[in-house]
């Protein structure tokens, strides 16, 4: 929080508080922070103007649960952690896992977009959004979306504002489809001896029969922190979570473990205890540890190896998460020397030529970082999303120069 | 076999009227505009413009019925586009009978149609003069066969002699099959072999007969084989379709009694037809033929009988043949007997029994190949499309044959491959099990 | 009718961009495209043009907007709401011409394709890939792609699987302004708003689409198919709700009526009894390992339930033909009445006994006849009213049921439309399910993308000065 130029911080319980605030705040050009869990509040550029912080944390309630239409309403304050305890009553979740869990709100997750491990097999929250309250730059309370999981009535704002990082609207309740949490789940994990087998490896997964939750990637020192027992001296450890009815995960478990068996690969098979704080190390990765920097990279699965790769030969003190959906956290524990090269010159121009994009999600000393080695370069699309920030902001209130 | 000459040029009537009159206003409000059918359609898949979609073509015909759109050449082009295949049958969740509103329009704007368009040489030596004669047509095509056997056929090719002919004579040259053969009349008897099982009469037809005799001879040993004693019925003649398609009903109709009268329709189980074009027109005598005359009950009582010979085999119990063909084969579905009479997993169980054979599924197998009829002579361009269109499936499919059960269709996939150096045997699903029967 | 609102150098220009042969402009040839699956609004546009490059569909709206003249794109013309409906006349941009499956990438799991590619190409496509397409709308032997992303299309397998926008990755876009842009592309999500998932679904009315990124799924192994005859409505819902309470999601899970099995049973007789209330079609796939668990497990639910049978597909054959009588549900509506039209409202699972009865009540209040199949997974219903549409007095009680029960929808949490859209059809609907101050969000969010509102107008969304049309007839529909 220190991070933001705060004057003062509303926090209201009223979803009709903060629409006032936020109307006050137009009428005074008076910047507005939406501040959930506060767990990513670094996450893009650094705003410098000073302003209102809106904090949504007591914005919590539970609006409406019916478990067997497998929805649920929340208020956007509410915790990741509490909204899964709610869940978990009926033997239902929302398969997101973010790091954080128990600071980390459901406003939140939606306008950072936040994900965990089971992205591959599950998606992420664009795929269980079904409907919103926000308030936009003027102040306005606006719906979208409903409470069935069906629905075409509309422009879609809940996928609009995923993502959004509170500068198009500040959310304040939530419908989200959910899914049973299933008869079981464990995690299968093997030593990956050189970085080309790691492509062999997730393009072996792609095509077997196999259809795992979760698919990650562990390289560098963080392995010890999992596997050191196991694997002391391994460079690299890719988990493959297996989740489903019994007799499911038993035949995916039999089947991968003869797939890696024939390529003498060393297995081992995590579950229960271990295979929960196994999970928890992968959805933690982006948070653990109190990282100096974090960058995000979306990436064609296919390439995720060779950036990995190239990370490891720039800046081998790198700690890498990637991702079987072409996902890869990129964690320093100490301050770079020359970030703007890392980034400017390598990073952002691969993230770039291996089809994807690459932005920095976590920054503990963001001062004097540049758009461009933040969010790199402009994208025409990013001319519409200025256009709709117009629209949906007038006076730019909303988390002014987040984006740079 | 008699060569009884229907009258030929069909008369104009109430030309000041609309067109469409003549059909009941309740087939065009079957379809309700949904649009399902229109990707099923060849034409529309070749050129996206849902004037050329059976949904429409509906739609202009409706229209002009009403008097809401003009009937001008734009119009009458892309009503003459269409194939009419019938994909869009079996593609309408409402049951639009498709076929009995394109074909009466039609047939009502060529009794409107100019005189000298009605009677050019094409309508008069062909289609009226030739087709519907077996004999004039293997007279006709002696010269070709000679030709073929001399090696002119490829020298008047390569030489551009074939270039001096009519366009439309061109392409009725360039769509004979090669080598044409000459084969013996079937007889009218065929005893069954080991024990009866069914007594049925084959019908021959025109172009069949002239160019494909040994699918018939084929067609007949196969029927022998699962114990059926075949009849030939002298009487018989064209079923009348390409007239019917070409707007010519009277004429048609008059084919149409011609063959009520020519089979015994009580000394047999079945009239059995393997081109599907003429077993899709004679099992719909009594739709396309509607008039109350003293030979409705007749044509109605042949169609009642009609048979595919696929369709009939699997519903006798086909003795399994056991001589082994080791070929890659695929087949392609003729529109007449896919859409047109719905048996579609029939030729493909019967081929499957064959031993050796690797039956491959072509795409787009139910995608018309362009033959339609005379198509491939009214609309070259359309018709060569598509037949590159179902070559180059045919060729993703790596089988080096083609099997297929109409004449029409033999023809335009022979043809295409042919102009294209392909290596394909195109054949009858009959000249195989026929295969298997003999070597087994 | 509208009068001509374009000017003959506007097609002089349009024919040099494509070629004569690309651009209709007689009135009897745009006949056709005066209307799609929605025929009760008729207009006809001035000009049809078919591009089959996104250069062309770009140099087609700079000339729109040079000319001042509403433009409006159009795929296979299967919207049920009038979602290609031509306001204003203006040009239309047909774009089945570009129809290439640009790229398959089974790697990286998507596959490319232009917007005129037919849903069931790409399937075809993909046939023994071991991936294949999602989003099957009913309507997939023909609609597109590109229709698919406009509309987000869904289809009967969306309980398990998700919609169109859960499939698309990215998208080329030809912008109302005449820009190219590419939204999202072949990695799973980008960094900034979910633009690709807030243009999903827009209706054609933000952008026009000219090439698509679409996520490939794996094939499922196996399937159990089910089908359970039941006693009461009530008795069905409730195995839905137990089955679904077991932590088992079907991949379909489709209900049908007494008044459907009563017809069905008569066109097709698949011996169903006639005093039937409902029957249910169940179907679960997946790895193979978990089905045979998963099936005992609804058979033994919807027997607890009260199933009077729960009939179990064996093989392909039997799976084809317990689906049969799903797919041929329409073609015996047809048996029943002259003339029929569908809905499409969703109403939160468990409000399926209560919507199901208050369309008996309204049915019996306006002397109409209503029966139902539809997609009771998601609870989105598809009640078909039949009638003569001879009988004036008739035609006018079958609106005013159809919007009691799309009423009764909102009422009960629900939405007027799940899967075919406003369009033209529901834009007065669209002040009933959100407040003046939603749909002024609304209109600045299309006013970002397209600001002079020529491209689509008249859609989605209820402007000041353009009032929705008044229904006189109902739409006879036969997709869903």
């Amino acid at each position: 929080m220190s991070l933001l130029p705060l004057t003062k911080t509303n926090t209201s319980d009223d979803e009709a508080d903060v629409c006032a605030a936020i109307a006050e705040a137009s009428a005074a050009r008076t910047p507005v922070y939406a501040i959930g869990g506060g767990t990513s509040l670094s996450f893009g550029c650094l705003p410098s103007e000073a302003g209102l912080g809106v904090r949504t944390t007591s914005l919590a309630k539970l609006i409406d649960y019916p478990a067997r239409d497998m929805t649920i309403t929340v208020q956007a304050g509410m915790t990741y952690a509490e909204l899964s305890r709610l869940l978990a009553q009926e033997n239902q979740r929302l398969p997101i896992d973010p790091p954080q869990a128990e600071q980390a709100t459901i406003g939140g997750i939606l306008a950072t977009n936040t994900s965990g491990p089971r992205r591959y097999g599950c998606g992420t929250l664009r795929d269980y959004l079904i409907g919103l309250s926000a308030v936009d730059g003027r102040g306005t309370l606006f719906h979208a979306g409903g409470r069935v999981v069906k629905n075409v009535a509309g422009y879609d704002f809940c996928r609009l504002l995923i993502g959004s990082l509170g500068s198009l609207a500040v959310v304040t309740q939530a419908t989200i489809k959910v899914i049973p949490i299933p008869e079981r789940s464990l995690m299968l994990a093997c030593a990956l001896r050189s970085a080309n087998e790691m492509e062999t490896m997730l393009a072996d997964l792609v095509a077997s029969p196999i259809m795992p939750s979760a698919v990650q990637v562990l390289c560098g020192k963080s392995v010890q922190k999992v596997f050191a027992d196991r694997w002391g001296d391994v460079r690299a450890v890719l988990a493959v979570g297996l989740e489903g009815t019994q007799a499911e995960v038993e035949w995916m478990r039999t089947s991968l473990e003869s797939r890696w068996g024939q390529k003498r690969l060393a297995i081992e098979r995590v579950e229960n205890e271990r295979g929960e704080a196994v999970w928890r190390h992968l959805s933690e990765f982006p948070a653990a540890d109190d990282p100096a920097l974090v960058l995000k990279a979306v990436l064609m699965p296919s390439r995720v190896a060779d950036f990995c790769d190239l990370v490891h030969s720039l800046a081998p003190e790198a700690e890498l998460l990637a991702d079987g959906r072409g996902h890869v956290f990129v964690k320093f524990l100490a301050p770079l020397d020359d970030a703007a090269g890392l980034l400017i010159r390598h990073l952002h121009p691969a993230a770039i030529q291996l089809g994807g994009r690459l932005a920095v999600v976590h920054n503990a000393e963001p001062q004097g970082w540049t758009r461009q080695m933040i969010w790199g370069g402009r994208t025409e699309a990013d001319d519409f999303v200025d256009a709709i920030r117009r629209q949906f902001d007038p006076h730019n209130i909303l988390n002014p120069g987040r984006w740079g | 076999m008699r060569d009884q000459a229907p009258s030929s040029a069909p008369q104009a009537s109430h030309p000041h009227a609309l067109p469409g009159q003549s059909i009941d206003y309740q087939l065009f409000l079957d379809c309700v505009h949904c649009g399902l059918c229109t990707a099923a359609c060849p034409t529309y898949c070749e050129l996206g413009n849902e004037n050329d979609s059976p949904r429409g073509r509906i739609y202009l015909m409706r229209g002009v019925a009403d008097g809401r759109i003009e009937l001008n050449d734009q119009v009458l082009h892309h009503l003459d586009l269409c194939l009419d295949c019938r994909a869009c049958e079996t593609a309408c969740p409402s049951g639009v009978q498709y076929g009995r509103l394109i074909e009466p329009f039609r047939a009502e704007l060529a009794e409107r149609a100019p005189a000298k368009e009605r009677s050019d040489w094409f309508r008069r030596w062909i289609l009226f003069g030739l087709f519907p004669y077996r004999e004039r047509m293997r007279k006709a095509l002696f010269p070709a066969r000679i030709a073929q056997r001399l090696g002119l056929m490829k020298f008047a090719a390569v030489t551009g002699l074939l270039r001096l002919l009519p366009q439309r004579l061109q392409r009725l040259v360039a769509m004979l099959p090669s080598p044409l053969v000459h084969e013996p009349p079937l007889p009218e008897r065929l005893p069954a072999k080991g024990k009866q099982r069914a007594r049925v009469a084959l019908f021959t037809g025109c172009v069949a007969d002239a160019m494909f005799r040994s699918t018939h001879w084929a067609t007949a040993r196969v029927l022998q084989e699962n114990g059926c004693e075949v009849l030939v019925p002298p009487g018989q003649t064209c079923c009348g379709a390409i007239h019917l398609h070409a707007g010519a009903s009277e004429p048609a109709r008059q084919l149409a009694d011609q063959n009520a009268a020519a089979f015994p329709l009580d000394e047999v189980d079945a009239v059995i037809v393997n081109v599907a074009g003429c077993g899709a027109m004679l099992k719909e005598y009594d739709h396309c033929f509607p008039m109350a005359d003293a030979n409705h009950a007749a044509r109605a009582a042949l169609s009642a009988k009609v048979r595919d010979v696929h369709e009939f085999l699997l519903e006798l119990g086909p003795v399994a043949p056991r001589g082994a063909i080791h070929r890659n084969v695929t087949y392609h579905d003729a529109c007449h007997l896919a859409h047109a009479q719905k048996v579609v997993d029939a030729p493909r169980a019967l081929l499957s029994m064959i031993p050796g054979l690797s039956l491959r599924e072509l795409p787009e197998s139910l995608l018309c190949c362009g033959a339609a009829g005379t198509y491939n002579l009214t609309e070259p361009e359309m018709s060569d499309r598509l037949a590159r269109r179902k070559l180059d499936n045919i060729e993703a499919t790596g089988a080096t044959t083609v099997v297929t059960a109409n004449a029409g269709c033999l023809l335009q996939i022979m043809r295409e491959a042919r102009g294209r150096n392909a290596k394909l045997d195109v054949v009858h699903p009959m000249d195989l099990l026929d295969q298997s029967y003999q070597a087994g | 009718m509208n009068s001509r609102t374009v000017s003959s150098k506007l097609i002089s220009d349009l024919v040099a961009i494509v070629g004569a042969d690309r651009v209709l402009s007689a009135r009897s040839e745009l006949a056709v495209y005066e209307c799609d699956g929605f025929v009760i609004e008729k207009n006809s546009p001035d000009v049809a043009v078919f591009p089959r490059t996104t250069a062309e569909v770009a140099a087609i709206v700079h000339l729109c907007n040079e000319h001042s003249v509403p433009f409006v794109p159009r795929g296979a013309g299967t919207s049920l709401a009038g979602g290609c409906l031509p306001v204003g006349g203006g040009v239309m941009i047909v774009l089945t011409q570009m129809k290439q499956i640009v790229e398959i990438n089974l790697r990286d799991r998507y596959a490319v394709v232009e917007p005129g590619v037919v849903n069931v190409w790409l399937t075809q496509a993909l046939r023994g890939s071991g991936y294949h397409y999602a989003p099957d709308p009913s309507s997939q032997g023909a609609c597109t792609i590109g229709g698919n992303v406009a509309t987000n299309s869904g289809g009967p397998h969306t309980l398990k699987y998700g919609v169109t926008v859960n499939h698309v990755l990215g998208f080329e876009a030809v912008m109302a302004d005449g820009r190219t842009v590419q939204f999202g592309g072949p990695t799973a999500e980008s960094f900034g708003p979910d633009l690709v998932g807030g243009l999903v679904g827009s209706e054609g009315t933000l952008a026009i689409v000219t090439k698509v990124w679409v996520r490939l799924t794996r094939d499922p192994q196996g399937y159990r198919t089910m089908l359970g005859v039941f006693d009461s409505v009530e008795d069905a819902t409730q195995s839905i709700s137990e089955i679904v309470g077991a932590g088992i999601i079907p991949a379909a899970l489709e209900m049908m009526d007494q008044g459907i099995v009563v017809a069905l049973e008569e066109a097709f007789q698949f011996g169903f009894p006639l005093d039937a209330a409902a029957v249910l079609l169940i179907e679960v796939d997946g790895l193979e390992a978990g089905l045979d668990a998963q099936r005992d497990a609804i058979v033994d639910i919807c027997t607890r339930c009260g199933a009077r049978e729960v009939r179990q597909a064996a093989d392909d054959a039997q799976r084809a033909k317990l689906w049969k009588c799903r797919k041929q549900a329409f073609g015996a509506v047809g048996r029943l009445s002259p003339s029929y039209c569908t809905q499409d409202g969703v109403v939160p699972r468990t409000k399926l006994p209560h919507i199901l009865r208050r369309i008996t009540e309204i049915g019996a209040k306006h002397e109409v006849r209503i029966v139902n199949v539809f997609h009771a997974g998601d609870g989105n219903l598809h009640p078909i009213v039949l009638f003569d549409e001879r009988d004036a007095a008739q035609v006018r009680r079958v609106l005013a049921a159809s919007n009691e029960i799309l009423e009764e929808c909102i009422a009960a949490g629900g939405s007027v439309t799940g899967e075919h859209g406003i369009g033209v059809e529901k834009i007065d609907l669209m002040k009933k399910l959100f407040t003046p101050d939603d749909l002024e969000v609304m209109g600045r969010f299309r006013a970002a993308f397209n600001p002079q509102g020529n491209l689509s107008p008249g859609k989605m969304l209820p402007t000041a000065g353009a009032c929705g049309m008044e229904q006189i007839h109902p739409g006879r529909q036969a997709a869903m």
